[in-house]
């Protein structure tokens, strides 16, 4: 981690109180023990503004790794992390489902393969914002207009449901979540609101802690 | 006696994301007072659904929002309803067509709209009058007037024992009484605060009780209308009562406005306003009679929001707060900040924040505000009485940008006395500050009643008529006009056509740009070293990164960070005990100028960038 040392002394004024601003990280490379102890928020809460992956990142091998990566990229877009990465083998399910997420970097332009496809479906169809959650006492929001002649809401309005949802937004297996969490997963799966590969899920709306400007975009 | 049957209504345009503030207070007020709840009709929702209806989905909420959402200062949603009240379908057609031509405004689609006005109040009023109410009461703010005159007009015809009740901000003042004293199917207008008076009233009515009584009731005496003096005292805060919505909620849920906005509650926190009771801006009239300023106790704030929440389970909530109490930002704020709900409040508050009150803004889940910025310049400010500098509204938007949140504000022009060198050194310097949020809308200064432009004509807005508008809407003699106007026309003062459209290009500049534009900095931004990096990636500005690292040169920036004059500057280096250079921190401002990196007023200086980027609305990937 970068170190913030606070220039001078603590002066008069507003420059005492100055925010010291942000920075950004690299991360060499990704595996699943490594994405899985990858912290989104933590990062922003030490000022970290962007981190870069430095190798291209395989999706199709490992159903834990996509998992966690996919909701690692959940977590970055909750609370506004850049992340820069590259796509080198491609998501197994419709991209268009992950398309809220933020997207790997644009392939080259003669790049004919399938992850450079994919890279470039999902740059065109990603917006911020376009499938994200709520959370209120004891309910859960779901705003999802990645299809904008499809936009859906959805109200969890059963404290069950909601505390359900919440854990269905860890990496999970589904053969290890109790019966009401297994029961929503195969709702959220029916609405698109469930990444699944094999037996591990994480749901696909993002949770806002940071909101774009306006905030009433999304 | 039985209680009266009560319904209280509420007509176009009021917004379809929110249920209706006085209404929600009166049902509680009534419940309060031992009386059944009133029930409610949202005649809001009930045209956005009639008007979905019967063009097959072709008018829709959005377009409804395009006239409740900008068509106030043009009086776009009356003239909707304008052929019904006056029972003439012609009375002011072309001509306010004409007139919004030459203002250059978009109609909408308020044609359509006009042409299914008759059919909708002749199918409400007999909705209505199918309940048999004893009483229907509105409340009337902006364009709600029109609509409400002709809905109760048509009442009375088909039900004349219905007793109907105005009260809401279009009957503050003389407004009222006008309204009254020309529609003779209005039994009463109630101005002012409603929560004492509106029970008042209905135990009075059929009592035989003096009307007399009531503070500030417009009533018949054997015809005659008769506007009571009206109550100067303000509803105490502890008085003021938490909204029920229960009705507008199961209302708005059944609803197929639904699928096309998103609710947001209202509530308030405080009402009158703090600025205003010493200082009142020179061009605002909002408060109407009463501005004394009169804040609820945070325990309540919290708890009205939490109860709200939970009641409703809607997450947006609109307080309607004319400025937010600075005590918030030590006992409200903190306290929602602890609340793990992803709320999105509205708020509006004052520009002249402090360090750190962006950050608690943000953590408190106020995700939108309106500043009250209005201008950037010192001397328009100061004209305006709005008791803050230019700078400071310019560190207001950096810090706000900083924070991610939403800022709404209008750049106002047409102040009587203003300069245009003013005008065309904040020009100069818009680009410097295109990454920060634009305007809205850059508008000339319109005369509003209870401002104190309107009262004080030796402030230069001593030639005013009604605004041009309403002689397209009421068939009412000029006189009669005058009182019950809120928006008056006058001659243009302060800058001229020239400045004017540049401004116009300078704001429109700064919209299109806004969206890629960037300028952050970090401070300490390495291991190594302590200086402070900006990095600038702003439209029409080469992209680069500037680095400062000198001790004094790291400080300096700091303290302008703050915003400092130059003199005041050198003599803060200079308690710090830093060797400065006088003349190498004058040469190092010059250079932040020339690189845009600070907003400069005279020898004040505010610097520019960000510390965190924000995204923006339709960014690219």
């Amino acid at each position: 981690m970068t170190a913030l040392a606070w220039p001078g002394a603590a002066g008069t004024g507003g420059a005492a109180e100055i925010s010291p601003g942000e920075h950004e990280e690299r991360i060499p490379a990704l595996d699943a023990a490594t994405v899985a102890a990858l912290e989104p928020r933590a990062l922003r809460a030490r000022g970290c503004r962007a981190v870069t992956i430095g190798q291209p990142v395989s999706l199709g091998a490992d159903d834990e790794f996509d998992i966690r990566f996919v909701r690692f990229l959940r977590e970055a877009m909750s609370s506004l992390l850049i992340v820069g990465w590259s796509l080198a083998a491609p998501y197994p399910g419709d991209v268009s489902d992950i398309s809220h997420l933020p997207p790997p970097a644009a392939p080259d332009a003669a790049d004919a393969g399938p992850a450079a496809g994919q890279a470039r479906s999902w740059r065109e169809q990603y917006g911020f914002g376009h499938c994200y959650y709520r959370l209120g006492p004891e309910f859960v929001h779901i705003i999802d207009v990645r299809d904008v002649d499809e936009a859906a809401r959805f109200l969890l309005d059963e404290p069950p449901a909601a505390e359900a949802f919440l854990l269905l937004a860890g990496a999970v297996r589904l053969s290890e979540v109790p019966p009401l969490a297994a029961e929503l997963a195969e709702q959220l799966s029916g609405a698109r609101l469930l990444a699944v590969s094999g037996d591990w899920a994480t749901v696909l709306p993002a949770r806002l802690e940071r909101w774009p400007l306006p905030c009433t975009a999304v | 006696m039985s209680s009266p049957r009560v319904l209280l209504g509420v007509m176009p345009w009021k917004a379809l994301t929110s249920p209706s503030l006085p209404l929600g207070l009166l049902r509680s007020v009534c419940r309060e007072h031992g009386r059944p709840m009133p029930a409610t009709w949202y005649g809001s929702l009930r045209w956005a659904e009639f008007l979905l209806d019967k063009t097959g989905g072709e008018i829709t909420p959005d377009d409804y929002g395009y006239v409740s959402d900008t068509g106030i200062f043009h009086s776009l949603g009356d003239w909707v309803f304008g052929g019904v009240l006056t029972g003439d379908e012609e009375f002011g057609y072309q001509p306010f067509l004409d007139y919004l031509g030459r203002a250059g405004f978009d109609p909408g689609k308020v044609v359509p709209m006009r042409a299914l006005a008759a059919d909708f109040i002749a199918e409400a009023a007999a909705e209505i009058s199918s309940g048999d109410p004893d009483i229907v009461g509105f409340s009337t703010t902006f364009m709600q007037n029109v609509p409400t005159l002709a809905l109760a007009q048509r009442i009375k015809q088909i039900a004349p024992d219905v007793t109907i009740v105005l009260g809401g901000g279009n009957c503050d003042g003389p407004m009222g009484a006008a309204l009254h004293r020309n529609h003779p199917f209005i039994d009463f207008v109630l101005r002012g605060e409603g929560e004492e008076a509106f029970p008042f009233l209905l135990d009075t009515i059929g009592s035989g009780q003096d009307y007399r009584a009531i503070p500030g009731l417009c009533w018949r005496d054997n015809g005659t209308s008769v506007a009571n003096p009206e109550q100067r005292v303000p509803l105490p805060p502890g008085r003021i009562p938490m909204p029920d919505y229960a009705d507008w909620a199961e209302r708005f849920g059944d609803s197929p406005v639904r699928q096309y906005v998103q609710p947001s509650l209202i509530l308030e926190s405080s009402r009158g306003c703090w600025w205003g009771e010493a200082h009142q801006c020179t061009f605002c009239g909002l408060n109407g009679t009463l501005m004394e300023f009169r804040s609820k106790p945070a325990d309540r704030v919290i708890a009205e929001i939490e109860t709200a929440v939970r009641d409703y389970k809607i997450l947006d909530i609109t307080m309607v707060d004319n400025i937010a109490d600075n005590a918030s930002y030590t006992d409200v704020f903190p306290r929602l900040a602890k609340l793990d709900w992803d709320l999105r409040i509205q708020y509006e508050i004052k520009s002249n924040l402090r360090a750190g009150q962006a950050r608690m803004l943000r953590e408190a889940h106020v995700l939108s505000v309106q500043p009250g910025i209005e201008s950037l310049s010192s001397g328009v400010l100061r004209l305006m009485d709005k008791g803050v500098r230019g700078p400071h509204n310019v560190r207001a938007l950096r810090d706000l940008e900083s924070e991610h949140v939403t800022v709404s504000w209008n750049w106002l022009y047409g102040f009587p006395g203003e300069l245009a060198s003013e005008y065309t050194d904040a020009f100069r310097q818009v680009p410097r500050i295109v990454h920060l949020q634009p305007p809205q809308s850059s508008s000339r200064i319109l005369l509003e009643r209870f401002s104190p432009n309107f009262d004080q004509p030796g402030l230069g807005f001593a030639a005013r008529r009604p605004a041009e508008a309403y002689q397209y809407i009421y068939d009412l003699p000029a006189v009669e006009l005058a009182d019950l106007a809120y928006l008056f026309d006058t001659d243009e003062t302060g800058i001229g056509a020239d400045l004017e459209a540049q401004l116009q290009e300078a704001v429109a500049g700064w919209t299109r740009d806004y969206r890629e534009s960037f300028l952050s900095r970090t401070v300490g931004h390495d291991r190594e070293r302590t200086g402070v990096l900006i990095s600038d990636r702003r439209a029409g500005w080469p992209r680069r990164d500037t680095e400062i690292t000198d001790p004094v040169l790291v400080r300096a920036y700091l303290h302008l960070e703050h915003g400092r004059t130059v003199p005041r500057l050198l003599s803060l280096l200079t308690e710090e005990n830093l060797a400065v250079d006088t003349a190498a921190v004058l040469d190092w401002i010059d250079e932040l100028d020339e690189a845009g990196l600070i907003w400069r007023e005279g020898d004040y200086c505010v610097t520019l960038a960000t510390w965190s980027e924000p995204v923006k609305a339709g960014q690219a990937a």
